[in-house]
Parts: C-alpha cells; sequence; structure tokens
C-alpha cells in the first residue's frame, strides 16, 4: 500500500492551514492577481445584481444560509480543514484497521489450508501402504485365472513367487505339489540384472527355428548363428565370452534382422510376427552372454531345480531368482507351472486361515 | 465339315442350355408378391446372373435370393403372411446387421417357407383368422414357427463374423468356421416354435419372448423372458436423425436402381461426392456380392471414409458362412495378380488378432511395416488395424492413398509412436482377467 496522495496529505493540511490564517482578500489574491470582492453575494440574487451593475454588497446581512461574509468564509475554511484532516486521520486508522484484517485473515487462510493438508494426509495411505495395497491386488489377479498373456509374461508367475515366499519365510509350507524336471526344463529365470533369462539358449545354444525363419532366404544369417552360438555357450560356462565372438554373433544376427525386413512383402503378418518376435527373443538372450557373470547363467545354481514347487520356491530364493518370460514354445509350461503355484499357494492360504489346535 | 459340324453342335448345346434356364426361371413357381414400391427389393436367380429389381406387386419366385434395402414387405402367394427385410436404423441392435437376404421356397405344408440368408427381418400373421405356419432355415437349421393369431408377430436377425483371433487358413479345418447367432423375438402374440426336439412356446413381453443360437453350441432350449420389447426390435418406428438419413440414401439408391440397374446404380453412388451415398452404395455392393465393385472402390477410390467403409463391407461379406474367405483368396491371385503371400497377408489382415498376438510388441512393429507396402490392401489394412489397435496414432495424418513419399513421412511418425510406446510399456495394452 503506497499511495503518496496519503503521504502528501498532511503537507497539504499544514499549507491549508498557513492560508486559512491569512485575510480572506489576500486568500483569493491568486497566481492570477485576482482580487478578492468585498462580499460575496447571495447565490440566490447573484445573476440579477450582477445584471444591474449594483456590486457585491447589496446581499449582506440578509441572515440566511447562503449568505457569508470574508470571515465566515474563512472560519469555515478553517474548520472544513480541520474536518478533512480528522477525516484524515480516521481514514488512515481504517485504512490500518482494514490491513491488519487482512493479515489476520491471510493468516487465518493459510492455517485452515494446513489443517486441511493435514486432514486430507490422515486420509491418505502412505506410499508403502499404496505399495502393498498394488502387490495385494496383483496378486489376487495372480491367483484367480489371469490373462495367459501374463502368466507367459511371468508376471502372475512373480506375483505367486512372492507370496509363497513370504509365506515360507513365516515358516508355513503348503501341501507338496509336484513339479515334472521338463516343465522346469522349459522355465526361464533371471536374477533381474537382464531383462530375461538364458532362454533360446538354454540348449547347450542349439537354436530350434520357428518355420518361418527356416525359409532359404534367411539361410546365411540362420546358419552362421548355428555355428557360433553354441561355442558361445561352451565359452560361456567357464567364463565371460569373448569379445570377438561376441561381434560376430551381433553381425550375424544383425544380417537375418536385415533379410526379415527385406523380406516383408512376402511374408504374412504372422509369419512375420512370428519371426519379429523370435529374433527378439535371441537378442534378449544374446544380451546374458555379455555379462560378466555370465557362467552363473549355465550352471546349476542359476537354473530352477526341484521335484515340488516348496523345493522350487527355496531354491530360487536361496539364489535371489524370478521367473524371466517366456520364450517361443515355452508357453504350455509355463501354464503348467502357473496351475501348480497356484496350488501351492491355495494350500499355504488355507494354513494360513486355520487356527492350529493343541 | 467337321468344322461346320462342331459349330452347330455348340449351338445347339448354348440353346438348350439357354432353354433350360429360362424353363428353371419359368418353372420356378411363384411364392410371393412385393408390397412396397418398385425397386425396394432386388432379386437374383443365380450367382451368375445380374440382379434385378422387383417392381412393386411384382412375383417372388422360389429360390431367388432377394436383397432388401430396409422397409421392403414381402407377401406370401396365400396371403398368410408378411416378411418385412430391415436393417439396424439406430446401431441398437445386438448384432451390427448392414442388410438383410432371404430367399423363398415352395411348400404345401407352411404359409412362408424361407431361408434367412443375413440379416433383420419381421414375419407376421396377417391371415383374416387361425395360425401361421413358418419354416425358417438358416445355416443347418430348420426351425418351425406357428404364429398363433392374425397379428401374431416375430423378429429375426442373422449374423455371421470371424471370431476375435481366428487367423486365415488357405485350407480350413471343419472347426475354422465364423461364428454365427440367431435371435428370435416375438413382438405380437403367441409363437410355438420347434428346433430339433425342442420346442419352445413363446409369448410377447413380459413373457418368454427372447431366443438365441449359435453355431458355436446348440439353441437354448428354452425362451427367455423380457419385459419388455428390446428398443432395436421396433425398427420402423426409429425417427432418429441417422435413420431419416439412412431412408433417405436408401431411396437414392431405390430411384437410381429403378433407372438403370441395382449394380449400375451402386457402382455410381461409390463414386459421390455425397459421403452418405458413398457408404450406401458401399453397402449394398456387398450385399449384392459384388465383389470386384468393391475390390475397384478399394483400389481407386480417392476418399479414406469410403475405403474404411469397404474394409468393413468385406470383412462382413467375409463372415457371412464359410468359405467366403477361399473365395476372396483365389480371386485376389486370379484376378488381382497377387503372389500367394500377399493375398494371404491381405486375408489375414481382413481378419482380426487374438489376445496372444496382441500381447506381443512384435505385433504392433510388424503392422507399422507393413504400412510400407506396394500392395494397396496391405498397407491400408495395416493402418486400420494399427489406428484401432493404437488410437494415440489417429492424429498421424497417415493415408494408405497418399503418394508414396508422403506415406513414407507419416510411417516414421507411426515408427517412432509405436516405438516410445513400447519403450515405456504402454504397449500392448494391459488386458483384462480372463
Amino acid at each position: 500500500m503506497n499511495y503518496p496522495f496519503v503521504r502528501l496529505t498532511p503537507l497539504f493540511a499544514a499549507a491549508a492551514l498557513l492560508f486559512a490564517s491569512l485575510p480572506a482578500r489576500a486568500q483569493f489574491a491568486g497566481a492570477g492577481g485576482l482580487v478578492a470582492p468585498a462580499a460575496l453575494p447571495s447565490p440566490i440574487f447573484t445573476g440579477a445584481l450582477y445584471g444591474a451593475g449594483l456590486g457585491y454588497g447589496m446581499g449582506y446581512g440578509w441572515g440566511t444560509q447562503w449568505m457569508q461574509n470574508p470571515y465566515e468564509g474563512y472560519l469555515n475554511g478553517a474548520a472544513n480543514i480541520t474536518t478533512a484532516n480528522a477525516q484524515y486521520q480516521q481514514t488512515i486508522q481504517q485504512a490500518r484497521l482494514t490491513r491488519e484484517e487482512a493479515r489476520r485473515s491471510a493468516l487465518e487462510t493459510r492455517r485452515q489450508s494446513i489443517l486441511e493438508r493435514q486432514w486430507e494426509l490422515s486420509l491418505q495411505p502412505d506410499p508403502e501402504q499404496i505399495r502393498q495395497q498394488q502387490m495385494m491386488k496383483s496378486l489376487q489377479r495372480s491367483r484367480n485365472n489371469p490373462p495367459l498373456t501374463e502368466i507367459w509374461s511371468a508376471t502372475a508367475l512373480n506375483d505367486l513367487l512372492r507370496a509363497i515366499q513370504t509365506a515360507q519365510s513365516r515358516g508355513t509350507n503348503g501341501r507338496e505339489v509336484p513339479l515334472s524336471s521338463d516343465v522346469l526344463r522349459h522355465i526361464n529365470v533371471t536374477t533381474g540384472t537382464a531383462y530375461g533369462g538364458i532362454g533360446l539358449l538354454r540348449e547347450s545354444g542349439k537354436l530350434t527355428w520357428p518355420f518361418v525363419l527356416q525359409q532359404s532366404f534367411f539361410d546365411d544369417g540362420r546358419k552362421r548363428l548355428d555355428e557360433l552360438l553354441p561355442q558361445a555357450v561352451k565359452d560361456a560356462r567357464s567364463g565371460p565370452v569373448s569379445a570377438a565372438l561376441l561381434n560376430d554373433i551381433r553381425a550375424a544376427q544383425t544380417r537375418l534382422q536385415r533379410s526379415l525386413d527385406a523380406h516383408v512383402a512376402d511374408l504374412t503378418p504372422s509369419e512375420f510376427t512370428e519371426a519379429s518376435r523370435y529374433l527378439r527373443e535371441l537378442k534378449d538372450s544374446l544380451r546374458v552372454l555379455q555379462q560378466s557373470d555370465v557362467s552363473k547363467h549355465f550352471r546349476t545354481n542359476w537354473t530352477p531345480q526341484g521335484s515340488t514347487v516348496g523345493e522350487l520356491v527355496q531354491q530360487m530364493t536361496r539364489e535371489g531368482l524370478k521367473f524371466a518370460p517366456a520364450v517361443s514354445g515355452d508357453e504350455p509350461y509355463y501354464t503348467s507351472l502357473h496351475r501348480a503355484l497356484v496350488d501351492y499357494d491355495a494350500g499355504v492360504a488355507q494354513l494360513t486361515s486355520v487356527p492350529t489346535t493343541r | 465339315m467337321c468344322k461346320h459340324f462342331y459349330r452347330m453342335l455348340a449351338a445347339l448345346t448354348c440353346l438348350a442350355a439357354a432353354s433350360g434356364v429360362l424353363s428353371a426361371a419359368e418353372s420356378a413357381p411363384v411364392v410371393g408378391q412385393l408390397l412396397t414400391r418398385d425397386g425396394t427389393l432386388f432379386a437374383r436367380a443365380k450367382p451368375s446372373q445380374d440382379w434385378q429389381t422387383v417392381p412393386a406387386k411384382g412375383e417372388i419366385h422360389a429360390g431367388d435370393l432377394l436383397v432388401g434395402l430396409p422397409g421392403a414387405v414381402i407377401e406370401t402367394s396365400n396371403g398368410a403372411v408378411d416378411l418385412s427385410l430391415l436393417t439396424d436404423l439406430e446401431k441398437n441392435s445386438p448384432y451390427p446387421v448392414l442388410e438383410a437376404a432371404v430367399s423363398l421356397h415352395a411348400s404345401t405344408d407352411f404359409d412362408l417357407d424361407f431361408t434367412l440368408d443375413r440379416g433383420r427381418v419381421d414375419v407376421t400373421n396377417i391371415k383374416k383368422k387361425g395360425p401361421a405356419r413358418v419354416r425358417i432355415r438358416f445355416h443347418d437349421q430348420q426351425w418351425e414357427a406357428i404364429l398363433s393369431e392374425p397379428g401374431t408377430r416375430i423378429a429375426l436377425q442373422l449374423y455371421g463374423r470371424w471370431a476375435k483371433g481366428v487367423p486365415f487358413h488357405k485350407q480350413p479345418g471343419p472347426k475354422e468356421v465364423p461364428t454365427a447367432d440367431l435371435v428370435l423375438v416375438v413382438r405380437k402374440g403367441q409363437v410355438d416354435v420347434t428346433h430339433g426336439s425342442c420346442c419352445c412356446i413363446m409369448s410377447a413381453p413380459p413373457g418368454p419372448a427372447f431366443l438365441h443360437w449359435e453355431n458355436s453350441g446348440a439353441a437354448e432350449e428354452a425362451a427367455q423372458k423380457l419385459e419388455k420389447l428390446p428398443d432395436w426390435v421396433a425398427t420402423e418406428r426409429s425417427g432418429s436423425e441417422r435413420a431419416q438419413r439412412i431412408r433417405k440414401y436408401v431411396e437414392i439408391l431405390r430411384e437410381k436402381a429403378v433407372a438403370s440397374s441395382p449394380r449400375e446404380a451402386t457402382r455410381a453412388m461409390v463414386k459421390s461426392s455425397d459421403p452418405n451415398e458413398r457408404a450406401t452404395g458401399i453397402i449394398f455392393m456387398g450385399a449384392m456380392d459384388d465383389l470386384e465393385g468393391v475390390g475397384e472402390v478399394i483400389n481407386g477410390t480417392k476418399y479414406a471414409d469410403t475405403w474404411d467403409r469397404a474394409v468393413v463391407v468385406v470383412r462382413h461379406w467375409l463372415g457371412r458362412r464359410p468359405g467366403q474367405d477361399q473365395i476372396l483368396y483365389q480371386r485376389m491371385l486370379d484376378r488381382r495378380g497377387l503372389k500367394p503371400a500377399q493375398a494371404a497377408s491381405v486375408m489375414q489382415l481382413l481378419h482380426s488378432f487374438g489376445d496372444t498376438e496382441l500381447a506381443q510388441p512384435d505385433l504392433y512393429t510388424t503392422l507399422v511395416k507393413y504400412l510400407d507396402s506396394d500392395v494397396l490392401g496391405v498397407r491400408g489394412l495395416a493402418h486400420w488395424h494399427l489406428v484401432r489397435l493404437v488410437p494415440e496414432g489417429k492424429t498421424i495424418g497417415y493415408n494408405p492413398l497418399d503418394p508414396k513419399d508422403k506415406r513414407d513421412k507419416d510411417r516414421e511418425q507411426w515408427t517412432k509412436l509405436v516405438d516410445d510406446l513400447i519403450e515405456k510399456g504402454k504397449l500392448p495394452p494391459k488386458q483384462g482377467a480372463k
């Protein structure tokens, strides 16, 4: 609030008081050199008297409210200035009060806002609670016939794995659900450092090519990979794969991808999608070969083991593993494992819900 | 001498064949007449023949395939039953039918014996008294309905389509067929419906008024109760802007068909500058099996909306019954000169993708790659799927009919968008639980 008018008002008031102390005629002797009239005429007769040229004095002494002599004008002016001054002071005080009121109101608003926020926070669960709720929701979805795609992407399997791991850590083990070694052979696991596991390389690097990629125009890249990959896997079992070999594999893989792109017109969308998917999975599997701890992926520790669900989960907990997505051809095995995990999980849930009697 | 002999023999053979056709057409008994205006019904005696408009009061011969404009009404020769050919004017019926097609048969046991080829029809007992007996044939089914008293009316709707995720097969197995659904609703009165060994006693709402059949299972044994008639049934009362618009353009088609022929009328309409005329033209082109015409639209139209509509019409055509797929595939090889892989791609894209495929990011990148195809059908259909599967790309102005350099720029945008969405985990979209 910065009004120059308000700041200058005291000066104006002082000047007005000084001005009021001068004789009335002198007051009217302004810059223009006008001379104040001897008497101020009554406004009632102003027109007629002016017209008659009788001067201002004719109306003097009539005693009505309209009549003013110079002294009265002086006193009246002085009173007006006093009133103005008082009004000024009052206005200033009023402004101060209003400002104070506004400040108080702002503080109150802020306080209310803080209270509102606190109230909101009191209703809102914290991020950890939200995370827990989401995990629970996801687990429920994974237990109750999730879409097959969630099973094959390993999302549902990992939800169930977490639930069973939690139960096992509390000492609760479900009933034995047997697992066939054939199923486990098609299950990919990961430590989480790579997107997938060894996936397509699990058969000692010998790939099972889909029909579409067995066509003659893919011979070049395919045959080259068939030569290189078993060698790479052999090397990987004992340590890191050499950069030269990895470069050769990458080059062959790129060549195959280019052949596929070049023959898009010769393939139906399903064939092209199938081939693209296989090459993408191959690319993911090859990433494992680039890791320094690649040898662990080919050892029994990091391959799913166990004859029952309980044993499998214990091994995965021990090794810090989780399920990786299925690669082409693994889907039925993933569906089967999901069923087994759900059965085991249901058994655990039954045990935890029934009170033990001693 | 020998040459002359063969010529004469050939001429005699042709004459004999022609007279055979004529006698077949003439000998086909008259089973009804058209009650509505000239040209509200198109008829064809054989697939090899052209469609003709049926005049008002014109005779309907047994065995003719009849495609009706919405509102066409046929009366049986004995004056016992009305058969109305309708459509889904309000877009609110259970199945998105486009047109109605039937063929009538001569029968001494039934007042109306007909095959419902596809679409929506109403059957009404118009006798002065007594029940009307109706035989309804569709797919491999033969149902009998007794419309108990004058005024009794039933609504039927038959629709077929390829189910989601069923791919195209050059040689499909016996179970690889389009799904087919029939709905029967009693609009007025009481009806006894017999199908197989079941007999349903049905009556108009409130009552057991709804019966459903599908080719993947048996028909329901008992009718479902309805409290009131579904809105889609009373199609003749539709007064919406859409219904009025459809009626207006159907009338234009009728006038043109009467003035020339149904085939010429639809072919002229698909070239119109009016999108509604084009839509009506392409729908009835499909209804009358004018694949040549639809193919010309797909390959030659400059209108994206008509292209889109043509795709829908072809998908409807393919879903009518088993075997349509193979007909279209063979035509693309024989008449359009496509390579087998190209024709198979078009066919596959005319089907839809299943959940498993939709869950693979590779499907989306594949579709984007097909935007670059030299075959208009392939790139157009790839785009048709993409805008539906990745709605974020609707703003990209890709048009399969654009010149290549323009298409290439738009395709790059699609590539970027799809890669970006896959990277962010937004594609493939999360699916609902089973």
